[in-house]
């Protein structure tokens, strides 16, 4: 008697504990929908024209948006075990929810988790030959963080980036009170320039990269060019004139660095390049991602550097 | 009555004023032409007439004659008056003075002149018209009572002449072979000329005559005749010497020399001249074709006229025989070389992981041939031919395999892009004495394209994206008188279109965007 009273008293205290660790855990950020203006470079690559939506001034690309953007890194969705009948009461929750069914593979919550609209296509692909193969991906993705969210089309999307996979897009819809994830067929570019911003996170040109380049260079030869950048950081280099296409693009210890120093970046330059004699400029400047196409507005003066081909 | 008195007038002096149309050198328009020969007197027949007047007892008047120029009348009789109730026949005639004509082959002007009064009843109305007027019961002139008066008109009436003093001169005599030309320069012009030559009577101007063997000398005279005056000229004609023979630089094709030849005489009546050799052609040179033979001889021909010999030497061409065949090449590997230059560059930023393929060195059969050709206004005027003919190809090709960074779910996406050219060119022309260049036109077809596909991360992200670009080229190439050529070439805006989906079809984004803006070479050349 004794034992089966520690018995049920025990079970009764574990459940009590466990649901007020879940209940003290999981608490949603409150969703309140603010205006947001968000701005980033118009040359990031990738970057489709939103003339409709955004507007463009001297490379930057400017959206006037809808939603709520979460500050610094973003809100990292807690995966633990918490009540499986979904809230779904705000984008922030579905997504949580979503997370956790896809960490434990829980093909009933995912499939809840979806309008009607799309149940069909989710249930098919829960049901199908590519079920294994979703299951699996999906449960690999290890912390997933909310970065945002705009009023998109007929409902609300959000943007999340994980450690596994990188950035990704969750349509919502407002079906009652819940916010159910929708299948998407999209058409425009918004969402897709805003993935791109979170996904190369932009930060501003660097153009005091102590360039070591020679005085001369002759049309059939080719010299080597030192630059310090901040680690992982790209070099673009265009010739004679202050916009695309770029010339060289070399990334601190990846494309076309020969230094394999983090912060140095060395490379060969041809004289060819130049395509013929005389006092030619070269322009230099670091970004943190891949910059193919720039305007003259903004390779500024200090990115400028002159070499005599001879 | 003053109709009656003007037509009196004009009798007088009344001519045979019509149509025989002797064309007076520049006649004004009613300016009678006549014609004196102060040769020999002849001249044109004076021109005479009558005319008869009975007055009636009011009319009555008289008539003053006068004359300007190389002309002269007579009427008889000499008083052109007349008075009332009277009645006179004149007679009269006008012709040419010659001794007052101008010198031959000049015109002088004309005229004679008649100053008139006369007086004559009128008949004015059925009521008194003046001082002067009486009244007529009746007459001819009306029935019943009116009345008349007596007018008395004058005036002048003037006849103009223009009187032509004739000539006749014979020019040059041309000979040319057997030929004689007889010409003679002629005033006025409209007459008619005939010659007196030992070849025979001719008439005309500008006459041709077959004169057989022409003689060393001979005499020829003409009559020159018009409007009845005639004019005679006699001419004694030298046969001339051929004193100069030269043939231009060069021929190169059959020649008679005689078509050629650049004679030269002392006089315009030429003998007959004969060439040896009397026919010039580059197919009988007379030697077999070598290798290094340039196909050009110089020949000497010998004109020859009455006992006169003269050389002149000519090139001879045989524009048929190629003394030299020579291959035409090319190579556009520095263009290639920027292509993919550009190409890498432009795509992913001078990361060459491209695998070319082919040759920017056209390969085929370009060649020249080397002949002579004959060049007369040019120094030296023979001068190399070149027949260009043949045509050379290249293929080259591209496969570049270059990352995609553009798509948000992913860190990058291999993308292939494919670039083709295919080039060629063909000649066929062959440079003349004026032609300063050979060009050909590059034929090139440019393609690329390329994709970004499949499906990665297990399905989780499938791209199905396309490189949409499009290249051009274009340019020519010159063969002569040097190996050049240029052109450039373009690459469009390469974007990528298509679609990426995500979570195995859940998220489609239907996707258009600029990887590379494109680039325009500047002008390519070679060498």
């Amino acid at each position: 008697m004794k034992f089966i009273l520690r018995l049920i008293l025990t079970v009764i205290v574990f459940t009590f504990i466990n649901g007020f660790i879940l209940n003290a855990q999981y608490k949603s950020p409150s969703f309140t929908i603010e205006k947001i203006k968000l701005k980033f470079p118009a040359f990031l690559p990738g970057i489709m024209d939103d003339s409709t939506v955004a507007t463009y001034l001297n490379d930057t690309i400017s959206y006037n948006l809808n939603g709520y953007l979460f500050k610094d890194k973003g809100y990292l969705v807690p995966v633990a075990n918490y009540d499986e009948n979904i809230k779904s009461t705000t984008p922030w929750e579905t997504i949580t929810e979503m997370t956790n069914a896809f960490l434990k593979k829980d093909t009933k919550t995912i499939s809840n988790l979806y309008a009607t609209t799309s149940k069909e296509k989710i249930d098919n692909l829960l049901n199908g030959s590519q079920k294994d193969a979703f299951l699996d991906y999906v449960s690999k993705a290890k912390n997933v963080t909310i970065l945002g969210g705009i009023e998109y089309q007929k409902g609300f999307m959000v943007f999340t980036k994980d450690d596994t996979y990188g950035v990704h897009q969750n349509y919502l819809i407002k079906v009652g009170n819940q916010y159910k994830l929708e299948a998407l067929d999209d058409k425009a570019a918004t969402a897709w320039n805003i993935a791109l911003f979170y996904k190369f996170n932009p930060k501003p040109m660097v153009t005091d990269i102590h360039v070591s380049l020679p005085d001369s260079i002759k049309l059939d030869d080719t010299v080597k060019v030192t630059c310090t950048v901040p680690k992982d950081y790209w070099v673009s280099v265009y010739l004679n004139q202050p916009y695309g296409p770029t010339a060289m693009l070399i990334q601190d210890n990846g494309q076309n660095d020969l230094d394999p120093t983090p912060g140095k970046v060395s490379f060969m330059l041809k004289g060819i390049s130049f395509v013929d004699t005389g006092m030619k400029n070269v322009y230099l400047a670091s970004f943190n991602f891949p910059v193919q196409r720039v305007s003259p507005s903004t390779l500024v003066k200090s990115a400028l550097h002159h070499i005599k081909v001879k | 009555m003053k109709k009656i008195i003007f037509l009196m007038i004009y009798s007088v002096i009344s001519i045979a004023y019509v149509s025989q149309v002797l064309y007076a050198q520049s006649a004004p328009t009613g300016t009678i032409p006549m014609y004196v020969s102060k040769q020999n007197g002849s001249a044109t027949p004076p021109y005479s007439g009558g005319y008869s007047k009975t007055t009636d007892r009011y009319e009555h008047g008289n008539v003053s004659l006068t004359t300007q120029g190389p002309i002269t009348y007579t009427v008889n009789p000499a008083d052109l008056s007349i008075g009332t109730n009277s009645s006179v026949a004149w007679t009269g005639s006008l012709g040419v003075d010659v001794a007052a004509s101008p010198a031959p082959g000049n015109s002088a002007d004309a005229s004679i002149s008649a100053d008139y009064s006369v007086f004559y009843s009128h008949y004015c109305g059925s009521t008194a018209c003046g001082s002067t007027s009486y009244p007529c019961p009746g007459c001819a002139a009306h029935t019943g009572p009116g009345f008349h008066e007596i007018v008395n008109p004058t005036g002048n009436e003037t006849v103009n002449f223009i009187i032509y003093s004739i000539k006749a001169t014979i020019g040059d005599i041309n000979c040319s072979d057997s030929i004689v030309t007889l010409h003679a320069d002629v005033f006025p012009y409209g007459g008619t000329l005939t010659w007196t030559t030992p070849f025979g009577q001719q008439v005309g101007n500008d006459v041709q005559v077959n004169a057989g063997i022409i003689p060393n000398s001979f005499d020829v005279s003409v009559v020159y005749s018009i409007g009845g005056a005639t004019y005679t000229d006699t001419k004694h004609v030298q046969k001339a010497k051929l004193i100069g023979f030269t043939l231009p630089c060069c021929i190169d094709k059959v020649t008679n020399v005689k078509d050629i030849a650049i004679l030269s005489f002392d006089g315009p009546c030429h003998p007959t001249v004969t060439f040896n050799p009397p026919t010039l052609s580059p197919e009988g040179l007379g030697y077999v074709i070598v290798a290094g033979a340039d196909g050009n001889t110089n020949k000497t021909v010998t004109a020859s006229a009455d006992g006169v010999s003269l050389d002149a030497s000519i090139n001879v061409v045989n524009p048929n025989i190629t003394f030299g065949v020579t291959p035409i090449t090319f190579n556009f590997t520095s263009w290639g070389n920027r292509f993919v230059n550009c190409l890498v560059s432009g795509l992913n930023g001078g990361v060459s992981p491209c695998q070319p393929r082919g040759s920017w060195i056209p390969r085929g059969s370009l060649s020249y041939k080397s002949n002579k050709m004959c060049c007369p206004t040019s120094t030296p005027c023979v001068q190399t031919s070149r027949k260009y003919s043949g045509s050379a190809n290249w293929t080259w090709g591209m496969t570049c395999h270059f990352p995609v960074v553009g798509v948000p779910y992913v860190a990058s996406l291999d993308a292939v892009i494919s670039a083709g050219i295919d080039g060629q060119i063909s000649l066929s022309a062959q440079t003349t004495c004026t032609t300063t260049r050979v060009c050909a036109g590059l034929d090139v077809t440019a393609r690329i394209g390329g994709g970004v596909g499949g499906t990665i991360l297990a399905g989780a992200v499938s791209a199905e994206l396309q490189i949409q670009v499009s290249a051009g080229f274009s340019g020519s190439a010159c063969v002569y008188p040097t190996l050049s050529a240029s052109g450039n070439f373009n690459v469009g805006k390469v974007k990528v279109v298509g679609s990426v989906t995500t979570f195995w079809g859940m998220t489609s984004t239907s996707v258009e965007y600029v990887i590379w803006d494109g680039y325009t070479s500047p002008t390519l050349t070679y060498p």
